[in-house]
């Protein structure tokens, strides 16, 4: 029940990186975007269920919005924290 | 009592027959006996002649009997309620129980059950242990009742001038106070001891063991009840907690030897000039918070200083700030340690976030008393207002600010920008976590140097 409900979560955290990529990419309007590129990588570590470096993912997302605080403040800002928010919950369950 | 001796001493002397006659030499010894019981009982009657009359009972006798009655007895009671555990809690049970008839079966088994601690047929250890306690209890009661008696009797005597009483009952007090308190107490400190060494090292397996397999197997063959083998199982899980604190002892006081070695020459000779109790605080308060040799040493350079405010504070939180070294010392003067942890003062929802940004999650929280200036290393993807990161440092390199404070990659730090903390913001201070492996730094990015985190960055002024 609970592999289940990981894989479902880590699922949907993978399907949503990919928009999250593009509007991060359209924000700075830079196709190589540091942060657009680092959200691709998590992606590998979610497919892995890496829960360490799923935790410094975590870490990276608050550490650089929270560096950019007109990002922080956009939509995109505050969808990056919520993203943020259901990682946490992912390395919560991982961590049970 | 001397006449009898007498009769005695004769008989001795007197040489045996070889023809004896048994049953008449019987018949004579019990008439003797007998003739010497009647003349000891005629002379008690005429004792009782000679008394004076028993006088009217004095304030202190009714004192005394009211202290029996009203103390002595619900003393003893309870004492006898403790010793004899089982039947105690068997009547209560029962009386209780008596009430509802479904339940008092059950109650009837349990306390049936509890009883049998108190059968010495089934539970010879525990009975054992039992006896051996009011054995114990009562010889020491014995003891006190007698020495106090004898030296009651010696002052007696001495104040009359019985120079014999005071010698016989002295001589009796002193014999019984060298004898028994003494070498009594002194084979009890090395009973207990033994005992001691015996639970804290192996020694006692060899007890402890074959105690415990014998009450299994006498349990087994029905021979000995549960309480037995709960009993020698108790000990035996005593013994081996006893030889792991042993062992964790003996590293421990190898540790607190060996922990001036790890300290520099100046740091040893300041903790050496503490006290022993001195330096097993800061040897306990170190190994528990994980402290490094450098905020020991920095710790003991500081304290040494009058007026240092490391001084005031409590020594784990002092060793925590000592980590953080000389930078913070602006920090406590111009502030104080916030009441609660550090973790507390940060917004619940990013609290997973900012913890592991310190290193060893570790970090202090100070109320500011006065404001205080910080730095912002700020450019490229990070921006100059409104963000909580800052630090201490104002002439840092891009490179070293981004390597020291693990920035961001997007953070290119080739902006510094001074930032006012007002009075009474709380903020924390802590060493910034290594992130060499993150995706979103990378190998540059080494931690270690001094950050400052502000939980409302909305209070920062920006300085010109």
């Amino acid at each position: 029940m609970k592999k289940k409900l990981i894989q479902t979560l880590a699922n949907s955290l993978i399907m949503e990186i990919p928009a999250l990529q593009r509007r991060v990419q359209e924000y700075y309007n830079d196709e190589n975007d540091s942060l657009a590129v680092f959200l691709g990588t998590i992606i590998s570590h979610l497919e892995r269920l890496d829960k360490a470096r799923l935790k410094g993912d975590m870490v990276g997302i608050y550490r650089i919005v929270s560096d950019a605080p007109t990002l922080e403040k956009s939509a995109l800002g505050k969808d990056l924290y919520a993203f943020n928010d259901r990682l946490k919950e992912l390395i919560r369950l991982l961590k049970q | 009592m001397e006449a009898e001796e007498e009769r005695r001493w004769q008989q001795a002397r007197t040489p045996a027959k070889p023809a004896f006659d048994l049953a008449r030499w019987k018949e004579r010894d019990y008439a003797e006996s007998a003739r010497w019981e009647q003349q000891q009982a005629y002379q008690r009657y005429r004792q009782g002649e000679w008394a004076e009359p028993q006088p009217q009972k004095s304030l202190w006798q009714k004192a005394g009997e009211w202290l029996q009655q009203k103390v002595v007895q619900p003393v003893q009671r309870g004492w006898n309620a403790l010793t004899h555990p089982g039947q105690t809690l068997e009547n209560a049970l029962v009386q209780w129980g008596a009430h509802s008839p479904t339940g008092y079966n059950v109650i009837r088994g349990l306390a049936s059950m509890t009883a049998s601690m108190n059968d010495p047929e089934r539970n010879p250890v525990t009975a054992a242990f039992g006896q051996a306690l009011q054995d114990g209890i009562a010889g020491f009661s014995y003891g006190v009742h007698s020495t106090i008696d004898l030296a009651r009797r010696t002052g007696s005597s001495l104040l009359k001038g019985d120079w014999e009483g005071v010698r016989r009952y002295g001589g009796a007090l002193l014999e019984g106070t060298v004898k028994g308190w003494i070498w009594g107490s002194l084979q009890t400190v090395g009973h207990l001891a033994w005992g001691a060494i015996k639970t804290v090292t192996p020694i006692g397996l060899f007890e402890t063991v074959p105690a415990w397999t014998n009450a299994l197997q006498e349990a087994r063959a029905g021979k000995r009840g549960g309480w037995d083998v709960a009993l020698t199982s108790l000990f035996l899980m005593a013994n081996l907690i006893g030889i792991a604190g042993g062992v964790n002892g003996i590293k421990t006081a190898n540790e607190f030897r060996t922990f001036p070695d790890t300290l520099s020459p100046a740091a040893q000779s300041q903790y050496i000039s503490l006290s022993t109790i001195e330096q097993i605080k800061v040897f306990n308060a170190a190994r528990s918070i994980g402290a490094s040799p450098a905020a020991v040493e920095f710790y003991l350079e500081q304290t040494a200083r009058p007026g240092s405010p490391l001084a005031d504070l409590p020594l784990a939180d002092a060793l925590k700030v000592s980590a953080l070294g000389n930078e913070i010392i602006p920090f406590l003067e111009r502030g104080e340690l916030a009441p609660k942890p550090w973790t507390e003062y940060v917004p619940p929802d990013f609290r997973e976030n900012v913890i592991p940004a310190f290193e060893g999650e570790e970090a202090i929280a100070i109320k500011l008393r006065q404001p205080i200036v910080a730095y912002r290393y700020w450019g490229g993807g990070s921006e100059e207002v409104g963000s909580p990161w800052l630090t201490l440092y104002s002439h840092l390199s891009p490179e070293q600010a981004r390597s020291l404070l693990a920035l961001p990659n997007r953070n290119l730090a080739n902006h510094i920008t001074p930032f006012m903390i007002p009075e009474n913001t709380v903020i924390a201070i802590g060493k910034a976590a290594s992130q060499v492996t993150e995706g979103w730094a990378g190998p540059y990015a080494v931690g270690g140097g001094i950050q400052i985190y502000v939980p409302d960055p909305s209070v920062l002024i920006i300085l010109p």
